[in-house]
Parts: C-alpha cells; sequence; structure tokens
C-alpha cells in the first residue's frame, strides 16, 4: 500500500470576475458573475513509504492546493486521495493522527506562551506516550537546537527558531508521512542546514514519508530522491532527481579563458552552439551548450585551434537552471514526451 | 481529558501575558458598573418622587441586577466572532483544521480557560467592589445550583450564537455587520439593559420562546428569587432545545463549512 495515493485529482475554485473603473465595481456588487479557476487538474501519483519527495512548481502552480487535499483541509472537486488507506476529507481527525503537517508561512504554535507549551499539548493531543515523548524532545531539541529558547514565548522568538519549533512540534508524535509547505521560507543557510539534517535524520531513523514544497534547490539536492513537478495544475514530471538532470539537464557551461585578441566566434554556430558571449576584460569566452548536439571536447579543439587557451571550466547543470527552464518553458516539446 | 485540560491551562497562560489589558478591562467594567448604580438610583428616586410604583423590584434588588448582569457578561462573553473571522479572513484557519480535534470543542475548551482566568483576576475584583460601595440584596444561596445551571445554558447559547456568527465567514469574510445584529438582539432580548419584567406583555410573550433571555434575564432572575418553580422548568427545558437546535445547526454548519473552506492566502 502507498503511503500517499492520488488518482485524477482535480480543485477548481469559483472566483468573481472584476469589472474595472467605478461603473464596473457597482456592477459587480448588483450583479456578480463568476470565472471557474482549474487550480489541481487531473493530478495522479504514488508515493511509497519512507520516500522523500521534492514537490516542485513555480507559484500559482496548484501545490499548496494539492497538499491542502492531501491533508484534508479542502475537499477535491473531484478524484480521490489516500492518505495511510484513509480518505483524509472523510477521515479528517484519523488522518490527522497519521501526518504531521508544516506550513512555512503559518505557525501552529500557540502564540503567547512559551514553546514547551505547545509541545505539551501536542503530546496530550495525540496522546505520545510519556518515554516517546522524552526521547522525541531530547533527539529533536538536539538536532534542531531548540533547548536554547524552549521556555521563551513564541511571538518572541525569531523566525527561524519558530520555524525549528513549528517543525518539532508538527513530528513529536512520530507521524508516518509529513507534508511541508515551503518549510525553508525566510531562513539562514544555517538554520536551512539544521532543518535539513534534522529532515534527514527523522526519514532514516522512523522511515517517515516527506513530501515537501520549496524554492530552494539546496532543498530539493540535498534532501529528495524524487521530484514531482506540476505546473498549471497538471503534472509536468515525476521520476528520480538523477532523471531530470540527465534529461532535462543536458546545458552544460564551458568557460575558456584565451589569450590573443580573436573577436569572431560566430564558427561555433557550427558545431550547434547557440549561446556563447566573449568577455574581453577578463578575456573569457562562455558557451552555454546542449549535450545532445554540442560535443565539449570538440568545441575545445575548435577554440585551441583559434586562440592559445591559458585555463578551462566545464560547469555540470545547475538544478536550479532545469527547474528554470522548465518553469519558463514548460510546454517545450521535451516535456511532452514525459506527459 | 488531559488535552482539555493543557488546552485550558495554555489559555490561562495566555491570559497572564496581558497584564495591562486585563487592568484596564476590569477598570472599564467597574465604570460601566458604576453608570448603572447611578442611574437606577436616579429613577427610582425620580420614581419616588412622582410616587408613581414602577415596578415590584426594588432599587436593592435593581443594583443586585447590574452587579450580576456585570459578573455574567464577563462569564458568558467571548471572542469566538473575532477569532474565528480573523482566522478565516487570513486562512490561519488551517492549523486548527490540521488537528485531529474539532475546531468547536478547541474553541471551547480555550474560552473556559480565558473564564478560567478571567474568575480570578477580573470577576472577583467586580464582585468585591460591587459589595462594598453599592450594597446590593442579600442573596438566598438555596438557589446556587439552579444558577449556576441557568448560567450554564446561558453561556452554551451565548457561546453556540457566536460560533454559529463566526463561521459565516466561511461564506461571506466580513461578518462585523452580523456580529452588530447578534450584539443588538442580545442587548435588547437578554434583559442585560432593561430587564424582561419591565417589558410589555406582548413583547414579553415573544421574548420568553426567543433563547436570548437565558443568558442573562434567567440566571439573574433566580438568584434574585424572582423566577417559581414552573419558570424555572420552563426556562431550563427551553435552555436544553435550544441548546440542542444550535448545537445541531453548528453541526450541520460545520460540514458545510469544509465544503467551503477556501484557504485565503496561499
Amino acid at each position: 500500500m502507498s503511503a500517499i495515493r492520488v488518482r485524477n485529482l482535480s480543485k477548481s475554485f469559483k472566483r468573481p470576475i472584476r469589472t474595472s473603473g467605478l461603473r464596473g465595481a457597482i456592477q459587480d456588487l448588483l450583479h456578480r458573475r463568476y470565472e471557474e479557476k482549474k487550480a489541481v487538474d487531473d493530478l495522479s501519483f504514488d508515493i511509497p513509504q519512507g520516500e522523500i519527495v521534492g514537490y516542485l512548481g513555480p507559484n500559482g502552480a496548484g501545490k499548496s492546493t494539492s497538499i491542502k487535499m492531501l491533508v484534508g483541509i479542502l475537499v477535491p472537486t473531484s478524484g480521490d486521495v489516500t492518505i495511510n488507506g484513509l480518505v483524509p476529507y472523510r477521515n479528517r481527525a484519523a488522518t490527522a493522527r497519521g501526518i504531521g503537517v508544516v506550513f512555512g508561512q503559518r505557525s501552529q504554535l500557540w502564540w503567547d506562551i512559551p514553546v514547551s507549551e505547545t509541545f505539551q499539548l501536542m503530546k496530550y493531543m495525540y496522546k505520545i506516550p510519556d518515554n516517546r515523548y522524552k526521547r522525541n524532545i531530547e533527539l529533536f531539541a538536539d538536532v534542531l537546537g531548540i533547548q536554547e529558547f524552549m521556555h521563551v514565548a513564541v511571538r518572541q522568538l525569531s523566525l527561524g527558531q519558530r520555524m525549528r519549533a513549528d517543525l518539532c512540534a508538527a513530528l513529536l508524535h512520530n507521524p508516518s508521512i509529513v507534508f511541508l509547505d515551503e518549510p525553508t521560507i525566510g531562513l539562514d543557510v544555517v538554520v536551512k542546514k539544521k532543518i535539513r539534517e534534522f529532515l534527514l535524520e527523522v526519514n532514516a531513523e522512523y522511515k517517515t514519508t516527506i513530501l515537501l514544497t520549496t524554492h530552494d534547490m539546496q532543498d530539493v539536492e540535498k534532501l529528495c530522491s524524487r521530484i514531482i513537478l506540476i505546473n498549471n495544475g497538471t503534472k509536468a514530471f515525476d521520476g528520480p532527481l538523477e532523471r531530470m538532470k540527465t534529461e532535462f539537464g543536458a546545458g552544460e557551461t564551458l568557460s575558456v579563458q584565451v589569450e590573443g585578441a580573436v573577436e569572431n566566434w560566430d564558427g561555433l554556430r557550427l558545431l550547434g552552439v547557440g549561446d556563447y558571449r566573449y568577455d574581453p576584460e577578463s578575456s573569457t569566452l562562455t558557451v552555454r551548450y546542449d549535450k545532445r548536439e554540442s560535443n565539449p571536447a570538440q568545441l575545445l579543439s575548435w577554440i585551441m585551434g583559434r586562440a592559445s587557451v591559458v585555463d578551462f571550466t566545464v560547469k555540470p547543470p545547475e538544478v536550479e537552471d532545469i527547474i528554470r527552464a522548465m518553469y519558463t518553458n514548460p510546454a517545450r516539446p521535451v516535456l511532452q514526451e514525459v506527459l | 481529558m488531559r488535552l482539555y485540560c493543557q488546552i485550558m491551562l495554555n489559555a490561562v497562560q495566555s491570559g497572564t501575558t496581558y497584564r495591562f489589558h486585563t487592568f484596564i478591562t476590569t477598570a472599564n467594567r467597574l465604570v460601566a458598573l458604576l453608570v448603572q448604580f447611578f442611574l437606577w438610583t436616579a429613577l427610582y428616586a425620580g420614581a419616588s418622587a412622582l410616587s408613581v410604583p414602577i415596578t415590584q423590584v426594588s432599587l436593592d434588588e435593581m443594583i443586585t441586577y447590574a452587579v450580576f448582569s456585570t459578573m455574567i457578561s464577563m462569564i458568558v462573553a467571548n471572542e469566538n466572532i473575532e477569532t474565528l473571522s480573523q482566522k478565516i479572513q487570513t486562512g490561519n484557519i488551517v492549523t486548527y483544521l490540521i488537528r485531529p480535534i474539532g475546531l468547536f470543542r478547541s474553541l471551547l475548551f480555550e474560552t473556559l480557560g480565558t473564564k478560567a482566568f478571567a474568575a480570578l483576576f477580573e470577576i472577583i475584583p467586580i464582585l468585591v467592589v460591587g459589595y462594598l460601595f453599592f450594597s446590593p440584596a442579600e442573596l438566598p444561596l438555596s438557589h446556587l445550583l439552579r444558577f449556576l445551571i441557568a448560567l450554564f445554558n446561558g453561556f452554551m447559547v451565548y457561546f453556540l450564537l457566536t460560533f454559529l456568527v463566526g463561521m459565516s465567514s466561511f461564506w461571506y469574510l466580513r461578518i462585523f455587520h452580523l456580529s452588530f445584529v447578534l450584539t443588538h438582539l442580545i442587548n435588547f432580548f437578554s434583559g442585560i439593559v432593561i430587564p424582561i419584567w419591565f417589558f410589555p406583555k406582548a413583547l414579553y410573550a415573544v421574548t420568553s420562546w426567543l433563547p436570548f433571555d437565558l443568558i442573562y434575564y434567567h440566571p439573574l432572575a433566580i438568584l434574585l428569587g424572582k423566577a417559581d418553580e414552573s419558570q424555572n422548568l420552563f426556562a431550563f427545558a427551553k435552555g436544553a432545545a435550544w441548546i440542542a437546535v444550535l448545537a445541531a445547526a453548528s453541526a450541520i454548519a460545520w460540514m458545510a463549512a469544509k465544503r467551503k473552506v477556501v484557504v485565503q492566502g496561499g
């Protein structure tokens, strides 16, 4: 049984159409017209127990909406979701007991009182046995570094502290599935690193399934073994991180430092390169090419034939570049192949 | 059960955070009480000068009514409407929806926690001042149990009414107008401003079927010994019926709201 099973999931919202101007405003007040906006459109996937999945997509792609359906906050317009075998919106309380949820932009901590009191509340809310509660607090507080602000009121915490405390609160009951909606938003590198270590440790220790959305590519590279990319409410890619790199990340960058003033590099076009730039100040030629169309060794030997090369580097594709390319050009042919 | 104790405890702790707020709230109630004291004193003085018997209720009893209606208002009052509409408008309602316990119970026990706090720091000062300065009527303690039942009914009726209005935020987002309507209905029909025994007959008949007098008038009437056994039984039955109706309405509204939930702000 998959931990998370999603079949043909769709959600549409009715949104009032606003007409501009004063006349429009009055018109809207008297007679409101609606348009239907499909936030999630026919989404299907399975996630087995213990996997860490990066749930990626540009803003407004439908990530948060689908997560809210997975945790039972929103009722799908059509399609099915099962979480640990339960339909979340029908068994909201039972589902909630088995999952942990963190919305990076909202805190579920009790605002005016110390963090430790919210932890106590979680203990009773999820009926966590004494010894497990103690062990988890010790383990989590240690990895996340919570001890130092355990007895400080939540409203006095920094964003990074609050986020760590929120994570701890959401995971105290050892949920088998954790949903994280932008858990590292607005945090500095040190805190981000702590949070990643924590998630990896929890995943290793308890075989916790983790589904996280993020815009931080470090998160993706350090944590996720699998990527689900959605765009306009539909799935654009689903597969291992490595496959995404090889299939979509064919673009490499070759930087060559040359001697002697050579101005015309147009010959590179014949070798299949469309994007190159020569910076006379550092006498560096930067060539971006698609590995399936150009051979780096060939490019380098062509350049060496025209100028004397002082130094060169080849940069592999960054996940960030791949994602950016996929976001900005979602309908390009390579993506359609996967669909 | 430990869970609900913890929710209450947390609410008490939250209460202690805002000392200034507590102090000002109490001061505010004392001023309101003072106004009522002088108002009724003046009214009674005027009435006796004209030798018009305005009622069978003595000035002492009227002052007792004012002191205890202030106290009851502190017990039944809650922040459901503001809390719910604010959470729904900002989308923070999700933090309630991801928990394995219901919104209603969370709010109920949070409110009971704040009441426990208020009992210590707001209600007792009012009673002390009330007794020291306004010399209200002696109260027969034999009515205490009946009074507590009536108070519980009043609390629940008020809680459910505000919960329902608060939940309408799921549909209308901004609901201060509905909140106004409810406040005015309660102010008028509950007997907090004008005791129901001053109402004309027709209005009295209408009022006796509405739930609002359960909140203030009935507990106060018991306290002052103005309610006989049959009136008490009627009020208790009416309380149970209205609580059942309002609870059913809340459950239905909640079911509908869950289908309606749109999380604001992503």
